[in-house]
């Protein structure tokens, strides 16, 4: 079929879709057709493979597990790992709900800038993040040698838990950032009017309307840092703080036994699964939009007066530690390395593995995201839920346990892909495909129904409808989708370190390693690179987050 | 006087006209008063303006005679005592009934046990009984009117004021809602100011009407003056409908000169003859009348239900430039005439009313 006719198809189908309206349900067969049930089923089942596998092996294990998980070392990391989740998601919220609600409601100077700025740090992975902070503040660091250089001997003690506190602080308080400017933005002002008029004064106001409706929104943005955190590999590690990803890695470098490490990866997983649990009850228990009919009138902005330039100081210190220091830090290497004459070229073969791998890892991810994206959303099932929360699980799952996971399974079972590319993309298309099938998922919800119905009705086989109609539809669906995972596989270090085949360098190992051999100038560039990429991904999230927004208002007005 | 209102003018940032301008107004004790006009006429800034949920450029408020905005003396919402009805209804959805009514208290020095039998006894005026522990998004829209009517009421407020309280409820639960608000306000004594742009309603809940457009006053009276009397062609044409007319004043008394010919006017104008005036007639009140000076041609009808609505076009008067005019008048359905059908129409003289012009 030519272009001409096909584009012709289409409109009329569209034509149909539009005139039959309502009419025409269920046309889909309610159950999956047999076509999809086996690469559906390949995938899942692969999902779970690695996780499967880490509990089999430690059933068959002769060592009693409850002596393993009572070793000392094992609940110090524990405590360890939920101190540090808990004063980062704290600190996170006691610096971002000020932030949201200065840049929100407050008319000081600069709010618009600084309503961008502050949450550009999320384009900050935290391996560049720990590379900064060491780089920076640590010994041989740049603020060391300005000290050194005004004769004062004092190198700040950034490691251990103080340095990992505030270095993931700095990183994560934008996630509570953009949910409660979101909330505060979709506030409505009457209920503030309301309360003023009932006889309290802004501050009352604050603190009993404003606040309990934030509740939820800071619950969501402060849930995702507690799993970021605990996820987190390369900043702790970098920092030398033993949380459980930390130990798992150490334990895997030194120990024979790897037992004690899947244990371990375990206890990470539950803790994991407890925080997304709870992130799920916190959707489904939002009742805090407002009642009554009509349109919300948005939150006027307050003229602050004598006090406005507090606002822009708050926001500039927060954005000179969260974004200016980071991006300061990375350029005074490169231009340091430059004036000394240093190789600065990063190695080839480091920036063509991260590009080719990535580039892999999104086709394969998204290729496997998509039948699983068709079936959950067009044949609403048990069946289909569940293959769904499988593949969501890999949100769950922190990028060291499914490394080290599939380690296991390379080593018993799969020789042959051992420290191969092929275990390594595995793992990238299991904590890929989350992202790849949020994507896919959206775009194919937001197709009309009766677009398909009208395909039927015209003729087309289903087949025909889902080559010749749905996935033209989904092309930008599929694009974006496969965008974040490239950008995300590019970032990616502890499956990349674990699992890479022998000598395998990414952009990703090389500032690693650099930063660890304090080689501060030859971690500066790659660095950089991800960084741009990073906020490529950022950008993205965003317009995607957008579009739907946009499609939304269209459907319901 | 509660309220008094001097020389107000507030212009809107990005806005070229201003959106009140020039207002006097005061309202007394007991008062239920209706700011009638289309939208955008200013009526819901005016009442932000007396809440103090915003400022005017100029101009003076004053509740209960002390002074609240002008001459840098600014005294905040929540130390005003009025209490306000919003359009969305502003509930609280994090609090259920009680809890939302009662909010209004925490600020007041009452005991608890005060406050537990001003909470019961509202939401008994009210008629929530048996709801208090009800979440707002569980309720009706009807419900969820009362409870933020209990919500300002609660406080004793000098004043209520409800901002289009019946836009967002469909049409059966809308006339309830206003008999039943209506009733409430009348029990508990306050003074009300209601915000609309529905004519119907606003002559039907209160006993004064305030119609404003384009930020100014326009009129005020009671319903009756205001349907019956308009003072101005916007007040007669957005009150009910009306035929207005041009003329001249005429030199025999109250009597007027129309292109549908001289007609016996109203006696409560001091017009010299010569003057130009212009009249308002509504339509239910051209009657047919075989013995009618006016003669004209059925147009057009329209079915209304009670009424059908048709269009007259009449024979002008030799001496007018446009040789037809078109009436608007009220027939009964059982009339049965027909397009084209001669007509024989009178107007008494009371219903024909002479708008400055």
């Amino acid at each position: 079929m030519s272009e001409n006719t096909f584009s012709l198809n289409l409109k009329t189908v569209n034509q149909i879709a539009q005139k039959t309206g309502h009419s025409i349900k269920n046309m889909w067969p309610s159950r999956i057709p047999l076509i999809l049930i086996p690469p559906v089923l390949i995938i899942t089942l692969s999902l779970a493979v690695p996780l499967i596998y880490l509990v089999i092996r430690l059933l068959q294990t002769d060592a009693s597990i409850w002596n393993l998980l009572l070793r000392q070392q094992t609940l110090q990391a524990l405590l360890n790992t939920l101190l540090l989740s808990g004063a980062v998601t704290i600190s996170s919220i006691i610096i971002a709900v000020p932030l949201a609600w200065l840049t929100v409601r407050i008319d000081f100077p600069g709010r618009k800038l600084f309503s961008i700025l502050t949450i550009v740090p999320l384009v900050i992975p935290s391996l560049i993040g720990g590379f900064t902070f060491i780089s920076a503040f640590g010994r041989g660091g740049f603020i060391h040698q300005l000290l050194q250089w005004l004769n004062i001997n004092f190198v700040p003690d950034i490691y251990g838990f103080g340095g990992a506190w505030i270095l993931l602080t700095l990183l994560c308080y934008p996630y509570v950032l953009l949910t409660v400017r979101s909330a505060l933005m979709n506030m409505d002002q009457s209920q503030i009017e309301a309360a003023r008029t009932m006889g309290l004064n802004p501050l009352k106001t604050f603190f009993k309307v404003t606040l309990p409706k934030l509740k939820p929104a800071v619950t969501a943005g402060g849930l995702l840092i507690a799993l970021y955190t605990i996820s987190d590999f390369a900043a702790v590690s970098l920092l030398q703080y033993n949380t459980f990803t930390r130990l798992i890695y150490i334990e895997y470098q030194t120990s024979f036994n790897r037992i004690y490490a899947a244990v371990l990866a375990l206890l990470l997983v539950m803790m994991s699964l407890i925080i997304v649990s709870l992130e799920m009850k916190n959707q489904n228990n939002n009742h805090y939009y407002s009642v009554g009919a009509g349109t919300k009138r948005h939150l006027m902005k307050i003229t602050p007066g004598k006090w406005k330039w507090l606002g822009t100081g708050f926001c500039s210190l927060v954005v000179l530690f969260s974004l200016i220091l980071p991006a300061g830090t990375i350029i005074y290497w490169i231009f340091r390395g430059l004036r000394q004459g240093e190789e600065l070229i990063i190695r080839p073969e480091a920036a063509f593995n991260s590009f080719y791998v990535s580039f892999l890892a999104a086709i394969l991810t998204v290729s496997s995201a998509l039948p699983i994206a068709l079936v959950s959303t067009h044949y609403k099932s048990k069946f289909s839920g569940f293959i769904q929360n499988i593949a969501y699980a890999g949100y769950a799952l922190p990028g060291i346990v499914v490394a080290l996971s599939l380690v296991f399974f390379g080593a018993n079972y799969g020789r042959l892909f051992y420290q191969t590319l092929p275990l390594l993309l595995f793992a990238y298309v299991i904590l890929f495909l989350p992202q790849a099938l949020g994507t896919l998922r959206s775009s194919l919800l937001q197709l009309n129904p009766h677009i398909e119905d009208a395909g039927l009705i015209i003729g087309f086989s289903r087949m025909q409808i889902l080559h010749k109609i749905i996935l033209p539809l989904l092309k930008p669906g599929i694009l974006s989708g496969a965008a974040l995972v490239f950008l995300t596989s590019m970032k990616e270090l502890p499956a990349t370190m674990l699992l890479g085949p022998i000598g395998f360098r990414s952009l990703t190992t090389e500032i690693w390693n650099a930063t660890i051999e304090a080689f501060y100038t030859r971690a500066a560039v790659p660095a950089l690179i991800l960084i741009i990429i990073s906020s490529f991904s950022l950008a993205i999230i965003f317009k995607r987050k957008e579009d739907t927004e946009q499609k939304c208002q269209l459907q319901e007005s | 006087m509660i309220i008094n209102l001097k020389n107000i003018l507030k212009t809107y940032p990005e806005c070229e006209s201003p959106a009140l301008n020039n207002i006097n107004l005061s309202i007394k004790s007991g008062e239920i008063i209706t700011l009638l006009g289309p939208s955008g006429c200013g009526k819901t800034t005016l009442l932000r303006l007396i809440a103090g949920l915003e400022k005017p450029d100029q101009g003076e408020i004053y509740i209960k005679n002390n002074q609240v905005t002008g001459n840098q003396i600014w005294v905040p919402p929540e130390k005003r005592e009025v209490g306000m009805v919003f359009q969305d209804f502003a509930l609280f959805p994090h609090l259920n009934v009680q809890q939302n009514i009662a909010f209004a208290l925490q600020n007041m020095k009452i005991s608890e046990e005060q406050k537990k039998n001003k909470i019961n006894s509202i939401i008994k005026l009210v008629g929530l009984s048996g709801l208090s522990s009800q979440n707002p998004a569980d309720l009706s829209g009807g419900q969820q009117q009362r409870v933020a009517l209990a919500r300002a009421l609660i406080q004793d407020p000098l004043l209520v004021m409800l901002d289009e309280p019946f836009n967002n409820l469909d049409m059966n639960l809308r006339s309830k809602m206003q008999k039943e608000i209506t009733n409430i306000i009348h029990k508990s004594g306050t003074t009300a100011v209601f915000v609309t742009h529905n004519q119907k309603e606003a002559l039907s809940i209160s006993n004064k009407v305030i119609v404003m457009d384009k930020g100014q006053i326009e009129q005020k009276g009671t319903p009756r003056q205001i349907y019956e009397k308009p003072k101005t062609k916007f007040v007669a044409s957005f009150v009910g409908q009306s035929n207005i007319l041009s003329g001249t004043i005429g030199k025999e008394k109250n009597t007027v000169i129309t292109p549908l010919g001289r007609l016996s006017c109203r006696t409560d104008h001091n017009k010299k003859p010569g003057t130009r005036v212009d009249l308002s007639i509504k339509p239910e009140d051209i009657k047919i009348n075989s013995s009618g000076s006016i003669q004209g041609t059925i147009l057009s009808q329209k079915y209304k239900g009670q009424y059908v609505e048709a269009v007259i076009s009449i024979k002008t008067s030799s001496n007018t430039k446009s040789p037809n005019k078109n009436l608007n008048i009220y027939l009964t359905p059982d009339d049965s005439y027909k397009k084209g059908d001669k007509l024989s129409l009178s107007i008494p003289p009371k219903n024909v009313n002479i708008i400055s012009s």
